[in-house]
Formats: C-alpha cells, sequence, structure tokens
C-alpha cells in the first residue's frame, strides 16, 4: 500500500519471538502514509501490542526491521520516540506526574526543550483535549476517559506525526468511550497519522482508512475497512452490528 | 475515578502547600530529631501542632486514622513487644496484692510469682517500664509517619526532586539527577502500593480470606500477588517512561519548583521554638 518513499513508517519483515515460545510476531510487512487511520484488529494475543512496541524502538526485533522516514528505529529511538507517540493500554501505569500538569510536560522535559516552550506546549495540550482546568490535580483522581485524554496530551506536546494506540477503549464506559473517540477523531483531523488496535473495531471503523487483521503473529488481511469486513470473524473479531444488518459502516457514537 | 491514599499528594491552599520544599525537609529532619528524644509531655505538644496541620490540610482524623490502620497495627506490635522485653515490675503484679496474706511453703505469694516471672519465665509478662517504654517508642513512630504523610501529601514530586537534587549538587562524585528521579518515583510509588494493597485485600476478602487462621499464610496469600502486581505496574511504567524519551539531560522547570511562601523564616522560627521547648521543658 502506497510508496516506500511516502511512508512515514515501513515495517520490513519484522519477526519477534519471545524467547522460550514460539509467541510474537512473524515476518510482518506494511508501509504507513501521512495522514491515514489504520485499525490494526485481531483478538487479544494475537500480537498487535508487541508490534506496537517495535513502532518507537521499546522492543528490538528478532528479524526485520522498521523505518521511520527512512531511519532504522533500533539506531534512532530517541529520534523514533518523537515521531511515533505512544499511549498504552493501561493509563494508570504511564502516570509519572503527581499533577496533570506536571505529567502532561513530562516528554517535553525529557527532549530538553526550553522551560517557556513546555509550558506553552503543555498548556495547549491540556486546552485542546479539556483538562486544562484539572492542571493542579492528581492525575489519580481523574475518571477512565480524563485519564486516557491526559495520556494523549502527554504524548501531544511532543508533537508526534504519528500517535499508536493501543487499545485505547478498554474499561472505559459510554460517555468516556464517545469523549476519546472525539479526540482521536480531531487528532486524525489535525493532521496526526493514527494507527490503533482494538479486537472491538465497531467504535473506531467509521473513521479508519484502512484496516490491517493481526492473525497468531502475521498480517492475515490489510485493505480498507469494508473490503474486510465481511471476514473479520474467522479470526476471532467480532463483525459490527450495523454490518451484520446489512447497513454497512455507521458511526458508533450518533 | 481513584481514590487519593493518605501518601497521595493533593492540592490545597494552606500554607504547607506553598512553602519551599527545602524549608519543609530540614524542618522535618529537625523535627525528626527532637521527636525520637521526646517524653510524654513534649509528645504532646509536638502531637497537637500536627493535629492542627492535619486538619488545616483537610486530613478528616478518624478517617485518616481508619486508612492508616495497617500502621497503626505495626505499632501495636511494636508496643507490645517493648512491654514484654523491657526488664522491670510485673505490670500486674498489684492484681495479686489481694493475696499477700497468703503463703506458699512459708513464703509470700506475690513474692513467688515475681520470681517466676522475672527469672523463669522473662518475656512472659508486660513490666511496667515496658508499658511506658513501648508507649513512647510507638508515639514516636506515629509522629514520624504523620510527618511523612503530611510532606508527601502536601508536595509535588518534581519538587521533591529538584529538591534532591540541590541538596546532593555540592556533594562531588553523586549522580543528583538520577538520584533526584529515584526519589521522586519511590514517593510516586507509596500511593501504588498501598492502592494495589488495598485492591487485592479485597479481591481475597470476597473470596473469604479473612476466615483463613494461619497468619503467615495470610501474609503469603497478600504479598505474592502484591508484589507481583507492583513489579508488573513498575516495569509498565518503566516501558512508559521509554516511550516519551526519558533521560538524565533533561530540561528541569524550575522556576516553579521553589517558589517561596514568604512564610519560610516563621516556620524555621517555629521549629526552633518548638524544639527549644521541648529540649529544655
Amino acid at each position: 500500500m502506497g510508496k516506500s518513499n511516502e511512508n512515514i513508517i515501513e515495517v520490513k519483515r519484522l519477526s519477534h519471538i519471545y524467547s522460550g515460545t514460539d509467541r510474537g510476531i512473524k515476518n510482518i510487512s506494511f508501509g504507513v502514509e501521512p495522514g491515514e487511520f489504520i485499525i490494526i484488529a485481531g483478538k487479544n494475543g494475537s500480537g498487535k501490542s508487541t508490534l506496537f512496541r517495535h513502532l518507537n524502538g521499546l522492543l528490538s526485533p528478532t528479524s526485520g526491521a522498521v523505518w521511520v522516514h527512512g531511519k532504522t528505529v533500533d539506531s534512532n529511538v530517541e529520534y523514533a520516540r518523537q515521531i511515533v507517540g505512544m499511549i498504552f493500554q493501561d493509563a494508570d501505569c504511564q502516570i509519572v506526574g503527581q499533577t496533570v500538569f506536571e505529567d502532561a510536560a513530562f516528554g517535553p522535559e525529557n527532549i530538553g526543550l526550553p522551560a517557556i516552550e513546555i509550558h506553552k506546549r503543555t498548556t495547549n495540550a491540556l486546552k485542546q483535549l479539556g483538562l486544562l482546568h484539572l492542571k493542579d490535580q492528581n492525575p489519580a483522581t481523574l475518571s477512565g476517559g480524563e485519564k486516557r485524554r491526559l495520556a494523549i496530551a502527554g504524548v501531544l506536546t511532543m508533537r508526534p506525526e504519528v500517535i499508536v494506540l493501543d487499545e485505547p477503549f478498554s474499561n472505559l464506559d459510554y460517555s468516556g468511550t464517545c469523549d476519546l473517540l472525539s479526540a482521536i477523531i480531531w487528532l486524525h483531523k489535525a493532521g496526526h497519522t493514527i494507527i490503533l488496535s482494538t479486537h472491538d473495531i465497531e467504535k473506531a471503523l467509521f473513521c479508519a482508512s484502512r484496516m490491517i487483521i493481526i492473525h497468531n503473529g502475521r498480517v492475515a488481511g490489510d485493505d480498507k475497512p469494508q473490503t474486510l469486513l465481511k471476514d473479520v470473524e474467522k479470526f476471532g473479531i467480532r463483525e459490527p452490528c450495523a454490518s451484520k444488518l446489512g447497513m454497512g459502516i455507521v458511526p458508533w457514537n450518533k | 475515578m481513584g481514590t487519593l491514599t493518605p501518601f497521595s499528594y493533593r492540592t490545597g491552599n494552606f500554607l504547607l502547600f506553598k512553602m519551599d520544599v527545602r524549608c519543609k525537609i530540614i524542618c522535618i529532619c529537625f523535627l525528626t530529631i527532637v521527636a525520637v528524644n521526646a517524653d510524654y509531655l513534649h509528645l504532646c505538644l509536638i502531637s497537637a501542632v500536627l493535629s492542627w496541620l492535619l486538619y488545616r490540610c483537610n486530613f478528616n482524623i478518624l478517617r485518616f486514622l481508619k486508612e492508616i490502620k495497617y500502621f497503626l497495627l505495626l505499632l501495636i506490635f511494636v508496643f507490645i513487644v517493648r512491654g514484654f522485653t523491657t526488664p522491670g515490675v510485673p505490670l500486674y503484679i498489684p492484681i495479686f496484692e489481694f493475696m499477700d496474706k497468703f503463703k506458699l511453703m512459708g513464703k509470700d505469694i506475690v513474692d513467688i510469682i515475681t520470681y517466676i516471672n522475672i527469672n523463669i519465665l522473662p518475656y512472659s509478662h508486660i513490666t511496667k517500664e515496658g508499658f511506658i517504654d513501648g508507649g513512647k517508642v510507638a508515639w514516636r513512630f506515629f509522629i514520624i509517619i504523620i510527618m511523612g504523610i503530611l510532606f508527601s501529601s502536601s508536595t509535588t514530586s518534581s519538587s521533591l526532586k529538584d529538591s534532591v537534587m540541590w541538596f546532593l549538587k555540592p556533594i562531588p562524585f553523586v549522580p543528583e539527577k538520577r538520584a533526584g528521579v529515584m526519589v521522586s518515583l519511590f514517593v510516586r510509588f507509596l500511593p501504588l502500593i498501598l492502592e494495589k494493597t488495598l485492591e487485592v485485600s479485597d479481591a481475597q476478602k470476597s473470596r473469604c480470606a479473612h476466615l483463613q487462621k494461619n497468619p503467615v499464610k495470610k501474609i503469603k496469600n497478600l504479598t505474592v500477588p502484591l508484589l507481583i502486581k507492583v513489579f508488573d505496574s513498575a516495569d509498565k511504567l518503566a516501558v512508559a517512561m521509554a516511550s516519551r524519551c526519558y533521560n538524565d539531560n533533561r530540561t528541569e522547570i524550575t522556576e516553579n519548583t521553589f517558589l517561596r511562601s514568604g512564610y519560610e523564616n516563621q516556620f524555621y522560627a517555629g521549629t526552633a521554638a518548638l524544639a527549644l521547648i521541648i529540649l529544655f521543658l
């Protein structure tokens, strides 16, 4: 999909096998163009999180490689982490600061930006995600949806081109999911490339321009969502109700 | 929404939240040294001051005591051990005083009981000295815990980190930045450990773990999953920090860290006055 020289991320024959098992990801290849909204779908344990950890150098591949703007992630980890921002499944465990502001400022502090710039970026990111009024609060007191938005704010302050979200909707109630979905749609409209993993594709399918199915650590499908939709149940992913009823792909939160 | 443990940082408008963190550290060190040498009257005085601070920091005292019940249990344990192991007059001898008319083999019963307690079965009784000493030690520990809680609940990890760096900077060959981050992460993990303890404990209670009579099994059942959870959380945190480019050469936003409330000198004076009263009263 797409010409390789236009891709932000290029994954080539990437394999990662966990020692002592045959589990992991095997021979995965795909490219990510600017502005895409990709859903990485697969059942639990299919290898989605392992794949994501390679996109910004949190894991080193057993074989193959990941390139970000033509530079290999393995030898340019810091660069890759600034271009590819990652939001983890467990929001509680990625909170570092004791106030919302401190936590959002953690990334830009690490990349050595001047204090004024950090303040400006953090304030903007918190404002954009509707968290500025909570800036002095302890993150532990936030709701699940607010914690996810704080995680996004923490990544936004580093101005990444690509935002990777690992199972962002897990453990969220309806309103939290709606808020988060709106924030993700807004990020995409603002020009960020989105890669989102989920086993429940219904919520984000309407916004996606492409879907990659991972099954047993391998790419089992890579195409437009409407093309793959009827086959997803073969891979342990539930087909959305609307699609089953012949209504095609409809927005989840409308 | 998560709940705040007593160690969690909370926002507030009281003086303690706005004070220069270096002043807080110096005063706490000073008061701790004084507290470990304090007697009952002095402990009453320090407790009164700390109760006022807790009240002004919006701690509900009864709820607060309930939240630190495990520390209180530990202090009761310290008190009991001290009571049994300090040599002295058994505390319950007066109970046997009505027996002073009775004699056994020509000797007073009370003398025989005292002899058995002191020479044959040491550590089988609480002594009067142990009671007084144990109470004092437990109270001192309690005061130190309260000071720690007041400090951690009114200090952000970044200002703590910056103050650790400030104190360590003049010392050669000490990586002050790394030490600062380590201390701030440790403080961040205290509420997390408490939170996970409550989670594991509640999950076990829901499966009738409270009916388990064997204390060793009880402790094992609690600590094994707790340690797994804490290490797992630490691992996830490390990965999340790495994904946000954590390194030693970070920008330090220092302009907010050492904000002074303007009352630091009064606080130093108050601490010194309290120390002098305790030392010379």
